[in-house]
Order: C-alpha cells, then sequence, then structure tokens
C-alpha cells in the first residue's frame, strides 16, 4: 500500500521470522501429539511391541507437523482472503447471472480437483459382482459416472448455498428440506436391495467430497458473499454451505443408482448371475464378454469357471497366472515426494488459477496484498505435498500398523511377536508327541537362551531345501478369558481415539474454527468447536465401526442420527446451526480419511465384510450432533448470565 | 459531494446480541434510517459455588455476544432518541446495555436521520449520566484485551466492551515481512466517569504494560451522556439487591457518578506522559475501498490507522452492506491537513466514503521511538 519500506536488519528479521514459525509450529505440533502418542500408545501397551521403522516414522511425522503448519498459514495467508474478496467482488458487483454459475463451477472444480472418490474405490475394492451389482457397476465400471454425479451435486450445492448468502434466507429450512427428501428417499432405496448396496457409498460420498481445499474455500466465498450483500442479519453468517456439499450429493448416488437400476441385475447367488438365461445383464456389468469371463475366473468358484470353459476353450486357468497382480515396488522418499506434488498441485492449483481469473477478469479487481496470496498459495502446496507425504511414510502407516493388527484383539488369534530362523535344521531331531485325542504331531526342543523348550513342528515352517526352520514367536493378543468382549471394546476404544485425534489435528476444522472465533469476537472460541467437533467424530467412529463389526444396515445407522438432527437444528441459534452443519463436512480431510479408511479397511478386511462404508458417513454425521449440542448449552449459559446480570435470577 | 462541515451526534449503543430484532424494530420507529452494526462481546466476572458443595466461589472471566449498534443524529433530538431507546431496552438496568452520545464534527455524512421522531411524552426517562469518557484501548497481542477487560473489571468502574480490529500502518511498510506480524488487535473500550479517566488510564496503561514496545495504544474521548452497565459480577449472592443494583440507582439519583470518584488530582504521577490535543478521524466506506484514502491519509501525517469491520442495516431503500472503518488518532497540529487530504482523495475517487468525522480526544498515550 505504501511506497516508503522501512528496512528491517537481517538478523532482526531473522527473529521475526523464526519467532513467527516457532509459534505456529508449535501449535500444530500440539494439534498432532495426541494421535501420535495415542497411536503408539495403543501399540506398546496393547499389541506390546515397538512401532517398526520408529525413525523412518518420527521423520515422517515431522513432515506432517510442518506440512500441517504451512498448509493452515498458507490457507488463512492466501485461499481465504483471495475467495472472500471474490465473494464480497460477486455480490456487489456481479449479482446472481454471475455468483450461481461460479458457484456451480467452484463445486464442481473441487469435486474433480481432490480425488477423495478414489479413497471410496479403494474401500469398495472387495465388492463382489453378483452380491451387490449397482454398487460394482459404479465403483468399478463407471467411476467416471459417479465422480460426475457427485461433482454435479456439489455443483448445485454450492450456487444454492452462495444464492441463500446473497438472498439472505436461513438455513434451517433449506437443510431440513434437503434431509427430509434424503431420508425418505434413502429409507425407500434400503427396500430395493440393489439400491440398498449403494446406500453407504452415498452417505460416504457427500462426507468425502467437501475436502481440506475445497471447505475453506467454500467457507470464505460464503463469508465474502454474505458479507458484502447486507441481508444476513447475524453476526456469525457465511456458513451452511458445506453442509449442502455434503448433502447434495447424496442425492445425486441415489438418483445415478435409480437411473442405472432397470439395466443391472437384482443380487443373486453366483450361479444364478452367470447363469447363460441372465448373461446379457452381467455382460452389462462388465462392458464385454471377455472381461466377464476374466473376473468369472478370477473371482469365481470352481463350478463359474467350469460353466465358462464349457464354452470356450480358449479360457483356462492360465488366465488366473495372468490377472494382474499388484506390483509392490519398494517406493523411495523421492517418487512418493513426486506423487504427492503432483497430487497436491491437482487440488489447488485449478480451483486457485479460477478464483484469481475470476477476480481478475471478470471483475476486474486485484486481490489486496497480491505477494500475500502468492505465499499463501505456495504455503498451501508445498504444505499439502509435505503433509501427504509424512502422512505416507510416518502417521498413516502407523495408524496402519495398529489398524490392520485390530481384528487380532477382536479375534481370538495369536499374535506374532517376533521369528527365529534356525539354520541347519535337522528333522532328524524331530520327536512325535501325542494329543488326548491320539493324534501325533512332532516336535523339537529348542534352546532359546539359557531355557529349552518344547516346541510344535510346523512344517510349512521348514524349508527342507534350505535346511531353514522359521520359527515365529507367538502370544495370545491379551491374555484374559474374556477376550473377544474386551477385543470390541479396545477396538471401540481405539476407534474413539483416532477419531478424536485426527480431528484435532484436521487443518479444516482448525481454519473453520478460527473463522467462528474471529466472527464471534472470542465469544466461541476456536479450541471449544474444535473440541465439540472432535468428540463428535469420535463417537462417530464408535458407530460406523460398530456397524461393521456386526454388520448393521445402512439405514438403521443413517436415520436415528438424522432424526435427532431434526429438532435439534431447529431449536438452536441459526448461527450454530451453520456452524454444526458445515463441521459436519469438515472434517473428512486430510488427516481424518487417511487414518479412518486404514482402519475401516483393516476391519472389514478381516472381517469378510463386503464393504467398509459408513464409517465417514458416521464420522460427519455425530459432529453435527455434538456442536448442535454444544450450542445449546452455550445458549442456555448466555441466558442464564444475562439474567442473572440483569438480577432476575441468581442461582447461577 | 456533500462538503458540508456540521455537528452531529453520534449514539453508540452495546446490546446484548439476542436483542438484534428488538432495536432493528425500533430504530425505524425513532426515524433512523440506517445503523453500522460492529460484532463484539462484554465481558463479566462470573462466580460460581464450588463443586459438590465445598465452601467458597470460584470465579472466571463470561463473555457473551453483544452488538455494537453506530448512528448520528441532529444534536437536537439526540437525547429524546437516547431517551426511548434506553427506556424500550430498560438499559437503566444493569446488565441490559451500554449507550452514550458523542458529540462530532462530520465533513461528510450520508445523512443518517434528521428527522425529529415523534414525540411520545408516556415513557418514563431514565436518569442520564452526564460527565463521562469514553476509553478506548487498541491491544496488539491478540488475548491481551482478555487481561485489560480483567483489569476494567477489577477497577469496577463499568463493563468493558472488546470488538476486533486490524492494524495498518507500520506493518504495511515491511514488505512482506508484515505476515510476522499479527494484524489482529483487539479493541477494548470502556465508559469510566470523566473525572476519573485519567486516572483509570494511567493504571489501565501501567497495568497493560502500555508503556512498552508494540503493546498497543489508549485515548479517551469526551462523552455528553449515556448510561453504563455496572453488572460487572454474575453470581449468587445474599442480599435483596445486588451491589450493582445499589450503584445504578444511586448513579441515576445523582444524574452522575462524580460520588463513586475513585482518583484525585494528587494521585497522578509523572510516569507517564499523557498526551493532550489530538483528535480522532474516522471514514467509513465500502468493504475492501478504503486503501487509498487510508495511503492519503498516512503519507499526511497519521502515524497508524486501525480498521473495523462494520455492517450497515438499512431501514429504507438505500444499500446496506459490508463497511469498514478506519481511525486515525492524529496530533491536532495536523487534524486539518489530514482532513484537507482525504477530502481531496474523495474528490477523485471512485469509491465515496460515507463519512468522515472528527471528534476531540481528551488524552491519548501510546509508545514512542526515537525515530517518531
Amino acid at each position: 500500500m505504501l511506497k516508503t519500506r522501512v528496512r528491517i536488519p537481517f538478523s532482526v528479521a531473522l527473529r521475526m521470522i523464526g519467532d513467527y514459525a516457532g509459534d505456529r509450529l508449535r501449535t500444530q505440533l500440539k494439534a498432532v501429539a495426541f494421535i501420535v502418542i495415542y497411536l503408539v500408545a495403543f501399540q506398546m501397551l496393547v499389541f506390546g511391541s515397538a512401532p517398526q521403522q520408529a525413525l523412518r516414522m518420527a521423520g515422517g511425522i515431522g513432515l506432517v507437523v510442518l506440512g500441517l503448519t504451512l498448509f493452515l498459514e498458507g490457507l488463512l495467508l492466501g485461499l481465504m482472503p483471495l475467495a472472500q474478496r471474490v465473494g464480497i467482488q460477486l455480490s456487489s458487483r456481479g449479482g446472481l447471472k454471475i455468483i450461481l454459475p461460479i458457484g456451480f463451477l467452484v463445486g464442481l472444480g473441487a469435486t474433480f480437483a481432490e480425488p477423495a472418490v478414489a479413497a471410496l474405490r479403494a474401500v469398495g475394492s472387495d465388492v463382489i459382482a453378483w452380491e451387490a451389482p449397482l454398487l460394482f457397476l459404479m465403483l468399478q465400471q463407471k467411476p467416471e459416472w459417479l465422480i460426475a454425479a457427485i461433482a454435479v451435486g456439489v455443483g448445485v450445492a454450492v450456487s444454492i448455498g452462495l444464492l441463500r448468502f446473497y438472498l439472505g434466507f436461513s438455513i434451517k429450512p433449506l437443510i431440513l428440506t434437503v434431509i427430509g427428501v434424503l431420508l425418505p428417499l434413502s429409507f425407500a432405496a434400503s427396500r430395493l436391495p440393489n439400491l440398498a448396496s449403494i446406500l453407504g457409498l452415498a452417505w460416504d460420498a457427500g462426507a468425502v467430497t467437501t475436502g481440506a481445499v475445497t471447505v475453506p474455500l467454500v467457507l470464505a466465498l460464503g463469508i465474502g458473499i454474505s458479507r458484502s450483500s447486507g441481508k444476513a442479519e447475524r453476526a456469525v453468517s457465511g456458513f451452511g454451505t458445506v453442509a449442502l456439499a455434503s448433502a447434495f450429493p447424496v442425492l445425486a448416488v441415489i438418483v445415478l443408482g435409480a437411473l442405472l437400476l432397470p439395466r443391472v441385475p437384482a443380487p443373486s447367488g453366483e450361479r444364478e448371475f452367470f447363469a447363460p438365461e441372465n448373461r446379457e445383464q452381467a455382460i452389462y456389468l462388465f462392458g464385454n464378454e471377455e472381461a466377464l469371463k476374466r473376473y468369472a475366473f478370477e473371482h469365481g468358484s470352481d463350478d463359474t469357471r467350469i460353466l465358462f470353459s464349457d464354452k470356450d476353450e480358449n479360457v483356462d486357468q492360465r488366465n488366473l497366472a495372468e490377472a494382474p497382480a499388484d506390483n509392490h515396488v519398494r517406493t523411495t522418499f523421492h517418487t512418493i515426494l513426486r506423487s504427492e506434488l503432483s497430487y497436491a498441485a491437482q487440488a489447488v492449483l485449478p480451483l486457485t488459477a479460477f478464483l484469481v481469473i475470476v477476480l481478475l477478469l471478470l471483475l476486474r479487481e486485484r486481490p489486496r496484498y497480491i505477494d500475500e496470496v502468492f505465499l499463501g498459495i505456495m504455503f498451501v502446496l508445498v504444505g499439502m505435498c509435505l503433509f501427504t507425504t509424512g502422512n505416507r511414510i510416518g502417521l498413516s502407516q502407523l495408524g496402519n500398523e495398529v489398524g490392520s493388527r485390530l481384528p487380532q484383539v477382536y479375534r481370538d488369534v495369536q499374535v506374532e511377536k517376533g521369528q527365529i530362523a534356525i539354520d541347519n535344521f535337522d528333522s532328524s531331531m524331530l520327536h512325535p508327541a501325542v494329543g488326548r485325542d491320539g493324534n501325533k504331531i512332532d516336535v523339537f526342543h529348542l534352546l532359546d537362551g539359557e531355557t529349552v523348550q518344547v516346541v510344535k513342528f510346523r512344517p510349512e515352517w521348514y524349508d527342507p531345501d534350505r535346511l531353514i526352520y522359521t520359527h515365529r514367536v507367538q502370544t495370545s493378543a491379551l491374555r484374559h478369558p474374556e477376550l473377544s468382549r474386551v477385543g470390541v471394546l479396545l477396538i471401540l476404544l481405539f476407534a474413539f481415539g483416532v477419531g478424536y485425534g485426527s480431528t484435532v489435528a484436521e487443518p479444516a476444522l482448525s481454519a473453520l474454527a478460527r473463522t467462528v472465533e474471529d466472527l464471534s469476537v472470542g465469544t466461541i472460541t476456536s479450541a471449544s468447536i474444535v473440541r465439540a467437533v472432535s468428540i463428535g467424530v469420535g463417537v462417530g467412529l464408535i458407530a460406523g465401526v460398530t456397524r461393521i463389526l456386526y454388520d448393521i444396515p445402512m439405514i438403521w445407522m443413517i436415520l436415528p442420527p438424522y432424526l435427532l438432527l431434526f429438532p435439534l437444528t431447529l431449536v438452536n441459534d441459526e448461527d450454530f446451526a451453520g456452524i454444526a452443519w458445515d463441521s459436519g463436512g469438515v472434517v473428512t480431510g486430510l488427516v481424518t480419511v487417511p487414518l479412518v479408511l486404514a482402519m475401516g479397511l483393516g476391519l472389514s478386511g478381516e472381517l469378510d465384510i463386503s464393504d467398509g462404508f459408513g464409517i465417514l458417513a458416521m464420522a460427519s454425521v455425530c459432529p453435527i450432533i455434538s456442536v448442535l449440542i454444544f450450542g445449546l448449552v452455550a445458549r442456555l449459559r448466555r441466558r442464564k448470565v444475562a439474567l442473572a446480570a440483569e438480577g432476575v435470577n441468581d442461582n447461577v | 459531494m456533500c462538503d458540508t462541515s456540521m455537528i452531529i451526534h453520534r449514539i453508540t449503543c452495546a446490546i446484548s446480541h439476542d436483542r438484534y430484532h428488538n432495536i432493528t424494530k425500533l430504530l425505524p420507529e425513532l426515524g433512523i434510517q440506517s445503523v453500522l452494526i460492529e460484532n463484539g462481546r462484554t465481558v463479566r466476572r462470573r462466580r460460581h459455588a464450588r463443586l459438590f458443595g465445598l465452601p467458597g466461589y470460584t470465579e472466571r472471566l463470561d463473555n457473551s455476544p453483544v452488538d455494537l449498534y453506530q448512528f448520528s443524529v441532529a444534536p437536537v433530538i439526540s437525547e429524546t432518541v437516547i431517551r426511548r431507546l434506553a427506556d424500550a431496552l430498560h438499559l437503566n438496568r444493569p446488565g441490559r446495555g451500554t449507550v452514550y452520545v458523542q458529540e462530532c464534527k462530520a465533513l461528510l455524512n450520508i445523512a443518517d436521520a434528521h428527522i425529529a421522531p415523534p414525540d411520545d411524552t408516556r415513557h418514563r426517562l431514565p436518569g442520564l449520566l452526564q460527565n463521562l469518557s469514553v476509553i478506548t484501548c487498541i491491544m496488539s497481542m491478540s488475548g491481551s484485551g482478555e487481561e485489560l477487560a480483567k483489569l476494567a473489571l477489577e477497577l469496577g468502574t463499568g463493563v468493558p466492551v472488546v470488538s476486533l480490529g486490524l492494524g495498518a500502518g507500520l506493518r504495511e511498510r515491511l514488505g512482506l515481512l508484515r505476515i510476522t506480524v499479527p494484524a489482529e488487535k483487539e479493541v477494548v473500550r470502556l465508559l469510566v466517569p470523566a473525572l476519573d479517566a485519567e486516572g483509570l488510564m494511567r493504571m489501565l496503561i501501567e497495568k497493560g504494560h502500555l508503556n512498552r514496545p508494540g503493546k498497543g495504544f489508549i485515548y479517551c474521548n469526551p462523552v455528553l451522556c449515556g448510561l453504563l452497565d455496572t453488572a460487572l459480577l454474575v453470581g449468587p449472592q445474599q442480599h435483596a439487591a445486588t451491589m450493582e443494583q445499589v450503584v445504578a440507582a444511586i448513579d441515576e439519583l445523582e444524574k452522575n457518578t462524580a460520588w463513586r470518584r475513585r482518583f484525585h488530582e494528587l494521585d497522578h504521577d509523572a510516569k507517564f506522559q499523557l498526551q493532550p490535543h489530538h483528535d480522532e478521524i474516522t471514514i467509513i466506506c465500502k468493504e475492501e475501498a478504503a486503501g487509498q484514502y487510508v495511503e492519503t491519509a498516512l503519507q499526511a501525517g497519521a502515524t497508524a490507522a486501525t480498521n473495523a469491520h462494520l455492517q450497515r442495516v438499512t431501514f429504507d431503500k438505500t444499500a446496506g452492506g459490508a463497511r469498514e472503518r478506519y481511525t486515525f488518532i492524529v496530533h491536532r497540529s495536523i487534524t486539518e491537513q489530514v482532513l484537507g487530504a482525504l477530502r481531496q482523495t474523495c474528490d477523485k475517487a471512485e469509491v465515496q466514503l460515507d463519512c468522515l468525522e472528527v471528534q476531540p480526544v481528551n488524552f491519548a498515550f501510546a509508545y514512542r521511538t526515537e525515530s517518531q
């Protein structure tokens, strides 16, 4: 603004930057500390083993902290002011004709930019074609249709949300109508077997689409519009769009499912699915007959293979061997960093560029501090890249390590504590032993340090060619008679901790909470919002994991919380209604999704459940409830204080 | 541009956020066409009985959201307006809110209200207090407003009102290094008896460490009349009336607060040199359009500006929306120079100012470096 610059000596400047960076880093360190300590403690206390590759992991966690710091600072410095300025200018210069299409494009772009749908595909990778044909079709064969449906849903949601700020009407009727349509629709869908299978996907899609970059952007855009429209009367307005952006995709996915439904076979047994009379519908799922055959050989039973082999001699067992196997190439730090950088660029740059173009060309305005905005975008980019890299080698590694071993706690299985390779193992050392039922087994004596123990010989661990016997030392997961009940409790405890801890560290939530604190002039502190949301997510994960453990139909997970939300939303203040519904969309961001998905995948994979959907949907509905309750409590307290201050009621 | 210079009365009113609808219904009835609203909070001490019936009390600060309403009226009607307002909202009761009137010279003002409100003699006229001052303290460190508010509560004058602001000035001249200096300020406003203002300011400076660099600055404006919120402490008490109610009743009887004067001339030591002869220049315009004006004012000699976001709510057909207010505290010797520069810019600029007002400052205090 001013041309006369003040010259700051280099040493002073360095100290200023040091203070600034140190302060931010400390804050993030605190935010991440809980989840890290929790995971490590869980691993040490429950599984009784230290994390593997601890140094690499610590490095990863360091990157996570650095990345989160940069990302959040970049959001606050660059992206949010940019979006807010676009919002202010849009509303004062653009009018509805520009706001609506731009809202739609931002929503559309956000969905394509943040490929969170990939996460959904990962969850549904074990879906069996004949058990849930529609789900299979949407996830595996027509993912581009799924993404397009979600994108349109988000686009419509953002434009309606911005329209609301411009015209200044209440969020409550809007949200209640949307949910009022969604619930009966979901209930009706749950009665049709094919549509029932996509309910989990639909509700998770809503939660997933609102990612780490989208949320702050849409939030700031909304605040800008509502601030400058002059019609928003409340102190804390600008919230509510993220909530719509989580609800509309649900509708879009269900509608897409309903459109695809007539051509898709009904869920059936394997034999029926591959039967020649149903062949035409089955082929539709795969596009062509070749793909169907390949799938039949990869996933079908022997009967199915024979069914196909009879007709076509060319397809034989060799096809199985040719099936694409996962190539576990050892990824180096370098390659991870490069791939994450391109991911971050994809998530950040197109949307930002779009906003800059709108501001510069359409509105003919400049950002107030162009250098700050540029630096902020760089921070976001580098921060996101460092974070996701650190996450892959550190945090989610730790999460995976614990998450994948969780089912062992639940099921009464043995936990490996390590292995001893015995060279020159001579099978003549084996002794016969007999069990109570008269079965004979082989045992041998193992000298372990000073003690000699009798060990059962397992032929599968013996490599006769190299004369190596690999002995795996095992102990019971928990030395407790009622293992599985304790196991379930432990899993639920773990789920709560992961939900709570990862949400505390979530940068999008931080950005939202700080915005709330600023707009409410500190009467609603950011720490209290973060706490309320995190507790909600923790409880939500407990609910989601319960669904997976006991295979509860999705509709019974959705209905009760949303029915509870109706009265809670109605009685709450407008401000809190918007904030609460937004925080539902905020939580599924950078930190939460990978950790939660790791857990969900681990569990559903071990428990032979076809899909692990629902965890994210639960993780996004429960915080709405917790924030609404927090809002009610805060209002009651405020009333009490106000009355007491006026001397009306002295029993505070 | 209407290039006039007229005396107006600026009415500021801090009322609980819950009464938004009451006040926006009342103002058009009083002939007010538009009002500027700023978000803020009041801080009170709240006393709880200890948990599990343990003896004694615990105390903490309690924040409640308030809206700061600001509008200008012609001097002849200001008293009627403020009395109607105070009556309708029961502002003479502690805990209901604060209202005060200040005299300003408006150089530009898209006339807010010149219509005399319907003369209504039925309402009871609450006793307005005379001889007040408003102390405004702009704290640089986020969270330090809380400490100052606590201090103000301990001094027991009235309930402080805290709002947020952004600083502009030196920060802008640092280049990109400015991101390391937080721009957020907490603005604490405190309505106090005029006689105590100087003593309280000295106390706030000392306890709030405003005599150290980078902490913030403080100034004090005269107030014509007003009503204080004296509900400083919320919680259980043993008497038929709270101490706040007693204080408010005596205030009303005395029509001033001189009877509870805290400081005397002799108390004033020369530790801090309070600076007299300053003016407060306020500009208000559409959000994000003030850059040019701020630059002009800074070049014309103003040292720093404080920015606040406001919402302009209109009751007629004119456009409302986001506004921003910049406040400059300048020495009286350069007031005309800054005003002249601002007017010149206003003639050339694309975006017009909504208002340009000057108001005298009794005392100001800021840490001064040698360069200044």
